[in-house]
C-alpha cells in the first residue's frame, strides 16, 4: 500500500501561477483582474464546498457569491495574503452554515444560466461523470455518506471536507478551521474514525 | 493496548494522506509487513478514503460564466469601495453625536427655572446720559504742542541737544488742522 502524496488542488498544478498572495496584494493596490484570478481559482472549490454543506445548487452559488463579496469587501482584514484560499475556505463555510440555519430561497441570480440540465444536477451523479454503476453507487453510498458526515462535530466535517474531500492543502485547511496542522491532522483522523464506525456494512 | 491502537490508526490515516513522518513511516511499514491486523484497519481506511473522494460531488454550473458573473459583481463593488467606505458610518456617527448635543442643550435649557428669576433683575434698564454735541460755529482747529512747558522754556533748560552743539531753538511743533491756512513758513520746526 502506496501513501497517497499530500495533493493540492487542480489550481495550483501549475508552478508558474502567480501566487495567491501575490494576486491579493495586487488586488489592494488597485487591480481588480487579480481578484478576478482568484475568482477563477477558487470558484470551483467554494461551490464544492457549499454544496456539500447546503444540498442545493442555487443556495450554494447565492452563498459563494455572498462569500466572494463578502471577501473583497474585507481583504484589508487578510492579515497574511497568502493565505487567501483557507481564509476564503472559512468565509464559505460560515456563511453556508449560517445560511443553513436560517435557509431562505432568494432569485437574484441569473441561476437558468448557470447551471445545467437537469440531470446533471442530481447531486449524486458526480458532475462530469455519467458512468451509472458510478451514479448508482453514488446514490446509495451518497445518501449513507451525507448522513454520517452530518452526525460529525463541525470541525471534524469540515476537516474531511476540506482535506479528504476537496484535497485542499493542510495548511489551508488549518486557515480555514482557524487551527494548527496537527489539529487538522487529528480532526481528520477522528472523523474518520467516526464515519468508519457508521459505515462498516459498508466497507 | 487500546492507546497503542488508536496510536496505530492515527499512523494509518497519516500514512494514507501521506503526511506522516519518514521515520514513523518505516516503523509503520514493517508493522503492517507482519500484523495481519493492522493490515485489515488499513484497508478498511483505505476504503473509507477512497469513498470519500469519489464522494466529492461538483454542481453542473457553467463555471466561465459564474465567474463572469462574479466579476461583474466585484467591478460593481469597486466603485462602491473606491467612495470612502467610512462614511456612512462616520456620518451615522457624528448625526448621532450632534443629536445628542442638540437634545442635551435642549433638555438644559428646559429645565432651567426662567420664572424664578427675580423680576427686577428681567426688567432692568440701563439709563445713559450724553451731552450733546454743540453746532459748530467756526471751521475746525487744532493746536498741537510738543514740547516743553512755556515756563520750562522761560526758565531757559529747555535747549535741543544736537551732536555736540547746542541749539537755542524752541522745540515746538504747531499743527492746523485741515482745511486751515498754513500760517508762516513751511519749515518743521
Amino acid at each position: 500500500m502506496e501513501p497517497v502524496p499530500d495533493q493540492s488542488p487542480v489550481i495550483h498544478a501549475n508552478p508558474n501561477a502567480v501566487a495567491d498572495g501575490a494576486l491579493v496584494r495586487r488586488t489592494l493596490a488597485g487591480d481588480k483582474k487579480a481578484f478576478d484570478e482568484l475568482v477563477i481559482r477558487y470558484q470551483r472549490p467554494a461551490v464544492a464546498v457549499s454544496f456539500r454543506l447546503l444540498g442545493k445548487t442555487e443556495d450554494a452559488l447565492e452563498v459563494v457569491q455572498e462569500s466572494f463579496l463578502k471577501a473583497y469587501r474585507s481583504l484589508d482584514t487578510l492579515q497574511k495574503p497568502e493565505a487567501f484560499a483557507g481564509w476564503l475556505m472559512r468565509i464559505v463555510s460560515n456563511l453556508s452554515l449560517n445560511y443553513r440555519r436560517g435557509r431562505k430561497t432568494r432569485q437574484s441570480l441569473p441561476l437558468d444560466d448557470l447551471l445545467g440540465s437537469n440531470e446533471d444536477r442530481d447531486p449524486q451523479a458526480g458532475g462530469d461523470s455519467v458512468d451509472p454503476e458510478r451514479v448508482a453507487e453514488g446514490k446509495e453510498l451518497g445518501v449513507r455518506l451525507k448522513q454520517a458526515l452530518d452526525q460529525l462535530p463541525e470541525k471534524q466535517k469540515m476537516a474531511i471536507l476540506l482535506f479528504t474531500i476537496e484535497q485542499m492543502p493542510q495548511k489551508q485547511v488549518a486557515e480555514a478551521l482557524e487551527c494548527s496542522v496537527e489539529a487538522v491532522k487529528w480532526h481528520v483522523f477522528q472523523g474518520r474514525k467516526k464515519l468508519k464506525e457508521m459505515l462498516k456494512d459498508v466497507l | 493496548m487500546l492507546k497503542d491502537q488508536e496510536q496505530l490508526e492515527f499512523a494509518i490515516s497519516q500514512y494514507l494522506d501521506g503526511t506522516l513522518l519518514e521515520f514513523d513511516r518505516r516503523v509503520l511499514e514493517d508493522r503492517l509487513a507482519v500484523d495481519a491486523e493492522a493490515r485489515l484497519l488499513a484497508s478498511e481506511h483505505a476504503h473509507l478514503d477512497a469513498m470519500l473522494k469519489r464522494s466529492r460531488v461538483e454542481p453542473a454550473i457553467d463555471f466561465d460564466k459564474f465567474a463572469a458573473h462574479l466579476s461583474g459583481l466585484i467591478e460593481d463593488e469597486s466603485s462602491y469601495v473606491a467612495q470612502p467606505m467610512r462614511m456612512p458610518g462616520n456620518f451615522l456617527r457624528y448625526s448621532s453625536i450632534a443629536a445628542a448635543v442638540v437634545l442635551f442643550i435642549g433638555a438644559g435649557l428646559h429645565f432651567i427655572p426662567w420664572n424664578t428669576l427675580t423680576p427686577e433683575v428681567a426688567a432692568a434698564k440701563l439709563e445713559v446720559t450724553v451731552q450733546v454735541a454743540e453746532k459748530p460755529t467756526a471751521p475746525a482747529s487744532i493746536n498741537i504742542a510738543v514740547g516743553p512747558t512755556d515756563q520750562l522754556q522761560q526758565s531757559g533748560y529747555a535747549q535741543g541737544v544736537f551732536d555736540d552743539t547746542l541749539i537755542p531753538r524752541s522745540p515746538r511743533l504747531v499743527i492746523s488742522a485741515a482745511n486751515q491756512p498754513h500760517a508762516g513758513d513751511d519749515r518743521l520746526y
